[in-house]
């Protein structure tokens, strides 16, 4: 009798198991597996929607090399990656140290400061859009209360793209900024009394202290940081400045898969993209790993 | 037995017959413009009441997304029986498109009425999308401030020396010494002006065989010179001011360069603005022998090959239809703000009463059409770029230099196949 | 004592400011929209209006459809966040708790297309939605995006501190293999579903690549599409794509700061990125 229970038990496991497993195997093959197959085979042919697919062996890798537009657009993909990282996660490392040293307000002003990333990115584009607006918009006007001549923000190509960036970091602080307050909630307050003790200034303690202490937050900050800066499109799409000033990688390979219908080339952009991200986090990996050793 | 047999084949064919005489047959039809669609509309009723057997089924699609679509839907299967076309889009489009039959519609008498029908429309032999109306450049002026400073139609300006002073006389500065009233704004439009210009000084688009752009020469340079110096020597606009159609609906313009289809969005966006328009002045003030500007055509609807078998006949008899309702294209050209392909038309009341539609007429017979401009040469890459280059601070040669290689990196990409600049023949003075 | 007291004032105006620049452009976007025409695109600029208009509100949700975009939005989202919360917990539950083969392998194949960047699959995806005639309609949007790796990776965490004895207790009940995971084991995961729900919700209402890729038709826009339309369309008129902001904008905002706590802690357990 407990043969048989034991049995059918373990069938009725079975049965959940593939009921749940079938599906999620079809759905992850069907969305992720095939297209990526699909993406390569679409990477070695010219191919747009009207017209068979034509095998042209390498050529859309070739034709990565020399590519001007591909290149200055990686040029702004990595600018942006780069100081959204650096200079967005210096201030909002800045205001973390600030918000988690006041007694009373921290949580209001954690509220504050992560309103923008509720905003959608294109949300934000339109609102700084206008706010940057040479002619009517409200920053030159408080540039003008200091006697500052007026900017043309995104209508020039010399500060178009710091303008798309500062926006984006006032969107993505706040992140950033809820992120380091979780790892400083977590260091014991134990380590600053000890420091207090030996008559530690406060920049010694964030010196000494904290910043070590953080280092899986920063770490963790800096990879996904760079991983998600080198996809930035929303952005940098909407917020666009004159000469293709802001136009980031992924912004191309959407116009040229399309706008333009060269799938195939677009494809191969992607490969590249895929490359750049696995070796930039690959190599970050490494350079946190090495120090680690150093310790 | 046979008899049996003979019967049965005759009733199914009366009982096919009947069946199909009376069946339904839906049109679908997509466009990007909204006002387009409800002028047709009130014709496509008109069309069912006449035809209790069609019914149409239409659809607006964004410019932006109307020809990605249009491409997914020829590759998946999901078109419509009839597209709105746009010429930008022929040599993506053109093989899947169905040539108009001549069974049902008269090449010859095309030939003779419609103007440049065969360097705009006959593609070996056939055309594929109707010709509707021309548009090109005009000056629109804002008739307030024009009022204001005292002037009338009598000081319409012929040269462009003659423009220039206007302008200046028209530029309002604030206490700062910002623009407030901005003379003249090519803003956001500048290449295209530019190209006019070029044209003037007896450019061309391109050079031999639209492989490669013409553009940084002595013509090129001196066009671009000319708006060099209305910028940053009269100061009647500046860089980073409202584009064109900005500035000119929120009264930040007095006189801007558009093609004629502003007329139409100023009227349904700004219907307070009290506006007027003039010819393009030329460098010597004459017409002759041109060409002044560049024309471009607006096109009507083709029927797409890859249409369902039974809507496509229905398809071109209800063109025919439409097409040769007079009323019809007068007022599609009046909404679109083109002057009508039909030399026929163009004594039409409506039309010589419009001051927009025959300032294009006027103009039109010293136009020339160079073929299909790619998308990316005249909005992003080349021509677009023009504008920019020159407001930050490149010399005109420097700049024709740039956008000509980015356009012509374009067109190794994209090569042109209709070209018919070089058709262009000079008018008599 | 006194150089500490200036360094608390110095603080305190960091990071007041620092809230001012965070709030004003939300303020200035309302503003904006309800300011009489005349007062919108004004030099010097109008900071507090004496007369404010509503009008547009009824405009833009109405003819300039933003009420429709409003709801796609909302439905795509909830649909997709309903669909992602069940998916994730029972594939992570089924990956953490029962034995089979290949376990690890499957799970680390799923583990492994996170690393690939939407970029890639972007457009044979596309193209194969499209070979189905899927572009072009909500499914487009809701399909690709009903289950969720890193939804399942994030459950199976979760699911490692629930004991087994759980399961067992259950299955000597007699209870059904799904009614042990329904009743038992997700009420457990509350904490964990909440974050990953803001995580989806966020995700779909805010996204907007794939949108722009697969949706052409405007009555099928979701509201970042919308925006964008109007930012291109309604450039001179900037209390009309201020009114579109705020009505893309707001809602959110109320709901975040009605539940802030959770949304927090969502993003410190999940990694939230909008």
């Amino acid at each position: 009798m407990s043969q048989v229970g034991k049995k059918k038990r373990l069938d009725a496991k079975q049965r959940f198991v593939l009921a749940v497993l079938i599906p999620t195997v079809l759905f992850f093959v069907f969305f992720n597996f095939v297209p990526i197959i699909y993406a390569f085979y679409i990477s070695f042919h010219e191919m747009d929607f009207l017209n068979p697919p034509t095998f042209v062996g390498l050529e859309n890798y070739k034709r990565l090399i020399g590519d001007t537009h591909l290149y200055s657009s990686l040029r702004v993909t990595a600018i942006f990656a780069v100081t959204t990282v650096f200079i967005g996660g210096f201030l909002a490392f800045c205001f973390a140290l600030l918000i988690n040293s006041v007694k009373r307000g921290a949580a209001v002003l954690r509220t504050v400061y992560f309103l923008p990333v509720m905003t959608s990115l294109v949300a934000v584009g339109v609102i700084w859009g206008w706010l940057y607006q040479p002619r009517f918009g409200l920053l030159n006007e408080v540039l003008k209360l200091f006697g500052l001549p007026r900017q043309m923000w995104l209508s020039s190509p010399k500060t178009a793209l710091a303008s798309a960036i500062a926006a984006s970091t006032w969107q993505g602080m706040g992140y950033t900024i809820v992120i380091f307050l979780a790892g400083l909630h977590g260091i014991s307050r134990t380590y600053y009394e000890a420091a207090e003790v030996d008559g530690a200034s406060s920049l010694q303690k964030v010196w000494y202290i904290t910043i070590p202490l953080l280092r899986p937050t920063f770490v963790y900050l800096l990879i996904t940081g760079f991983i998600t800066g080198f996809q930035v499109f929303d952005q940098l799409y909407v917020m666009s400045g004159p000469l293709n000033s802001t136009r980031g990688f992924v912004e191309l390979l959407y116009t040229r898969a399309f706008s333009y219908y060269q799938m195939g080339r677009a494809s191969a952009m992607a490969f590249l993209l895929f490359a750049i991200i696995v070796t930039l986090t690959l190599i970050q990996f490494r350079l946190v790993t090495r120090q680690q050793v150093e310790y | 037995m046979k008899r049996f047999v003979t019967v049965a084949l005759v009733f199914m064919l009366v009982v096919g017959l009947t069946l199909t005489a009376g069946a339904q047959v839906t049109i679908r039809h997509w466009d990007w413009h909204q006002p387009r669609m409800n002028l047709k509309q009130k014709y496509m009723a008109e069309y069912e009441k006449l035809n209790p057997d069609v019914k149409f089924e239409t659809q607006i699609i964004a410019w932006d997304d109307y020809w990605t679509r249009l491409m997914s839907g020829v590759a998946g299967g999901d078109v419509p029986d009839i597209a709105q076309f746009h010429n930008s889009q022929t040599q993506a489009f053109l093989a899947h498109l169905e040539a108009f039959p001549a069974d049902l519609f008269d090449y010859e008498q095309y030939k003779a009425d419609i103007i440049n029908f065969e360097a705009a429309y006959l593609f070996d032999g056939t055309f594929h999308f109707y010709p509707v109306g021309i548009m090109t450049g005009l000056i629109f002026y804002n008739a307030d401030y024009w009022a204001e400073a005292g002037l009338t139609e009598a000081d319409i300006p012929r040269t462009w020396d003659e423009f220039r002073e206007l302008a200046k006389k028209l530029t309002k500065y604030d206490a700062n010494g910002d623009i407030q009233v901005a003379g003249f704004v090519p803003n956001n439009i500048l290449g295209v002006f530019w190209l006019d210009l070029h044209y003037q000084l007896g450019g061309k688009l391109y050079g031999e065989g639209a492989q490669t752009v013409d553009w940084n020469n002595e013509a090129g340079r001196k066009a671009l010179e000319f708006i060099e110096t209305l910028i940053f020597e009269d100061r009647v606009t500046e860089p980073g001011f409202l584009s064109f159609t900005e500035a000119m609906g929120t009264g930040h313009a007095a006189m801007v360069y558009s093609w004629s289809w502003l007329g139409g969005e100023l009227n349904n966006n700004y219907p307070d603005l009290n506006w007027s328009v003039f010819r393009l002045p030329t460098f010597d003030g004459k017409l002759a022998p041109g060409p002044i500007a560049r024309n471009n055509h607006e096109t009507g609807m083709a029927v797409m090959k890859s249409a369902r078998p039974e809507a496509k006949d229905a398809a071109f008899r209800f063109l025919k239809w439409l097409y040769e309702e007079t009323d019809y294209l007068v007022e599609v050209n009046l909404i679109l703000g083109t002057a009508p392909s039909n030399r026929n038309l163009l004594d039409d009341p409506r039309i010589v009463s419009h001051p927009l539609i025959s300032a294009v007429a006027e103009q039109v017979p010293y136009t020339n059409i160079p073929g299909e401009i790619p998308y990316e040469v005249e909005s992003s890459y080349g021509l677009g770029m023009l504008q920019d280059l020159l407001f930050f601070g490149y010399s005109a040669a420097e700049a024709l230099e740039l956008a000509e290689a980015e356009a012509n990196n374009v067109l190794k990409e994209r090569p042109v196949k209709w070209y018919v600049e070089d058709l262009y023949v000079p008018v008599a003075e | 004592m006194l150089k500490r007291r200036i360094l608390g004032i110095i603080k305190w105006i960091i990071l007041i400011s620092g809230g001012i620049t965070m709030v004003f452009p939300f303020y200035w976007m309302i503003i904006t929209s309800i300011k009489i025409q005349s007062e919108v695109m004004k030099i010097p600029p109008v900071l507090f209006p004496t007369r404010i208009t509503f009008e547009r509100y009824g405009r833009v949700i109405g003819e300039l459809q933003f009420g429709r975009f409003f709801f796609n939005s909302l439905y795509i989202a909830v649909t997709v966040t309903m669909a992602v919360l069940f998916t994730s917990s029972i594939v992570g539950y089924v990956f953490e708790k029962f034995q089979f083969k290949y376990r690890n392998t499957i799970f680390l194949a799923l583990l492994s297309t996170m690393m690939v960047p939407g970029a890639v699959t972007m457009i044979p995806l596309y193209l194969l939605l499209g070979k189905v005639g899927l572009v072009n309609s909500h499914l487009a949007i809701i399909l690709p995006a009903l289950g969720s790796v890193f939804g399942i990776f994030l459950m199976r965490q979760t699911m490692q501190s629930i004991p087994n004895e759980f399961i067992e207790a259950g299955r000597i009940d007699g209870a059904s293999e799904f009614a042990i995971f329904w009743k038992l084991i997700l009420p457990q995961t509350k904490a964990t579903l909440s974050a990953l729900a803001i995580f989806t919700f966020m995700g779909q209402w805010n996204s907007f690549l794939w949108p722009l890729i697969v949706i052409s038709s405007q009555d099928q826009y979701t509201l970042p599409l919308g925006l964008r339309m109007f930012q291109g369309q309604y450039w001179s008129d900037m209390g009309l794509v201020m009114t579109g902001a705020t009505i893309s904008v707001i809602p959110i905002l109320i709901v975040f700061l009605s539940m802030q706590k959770t949304f927090v802690r969502g993003v410190t357990l999940t990694g939230l990125k909008g």
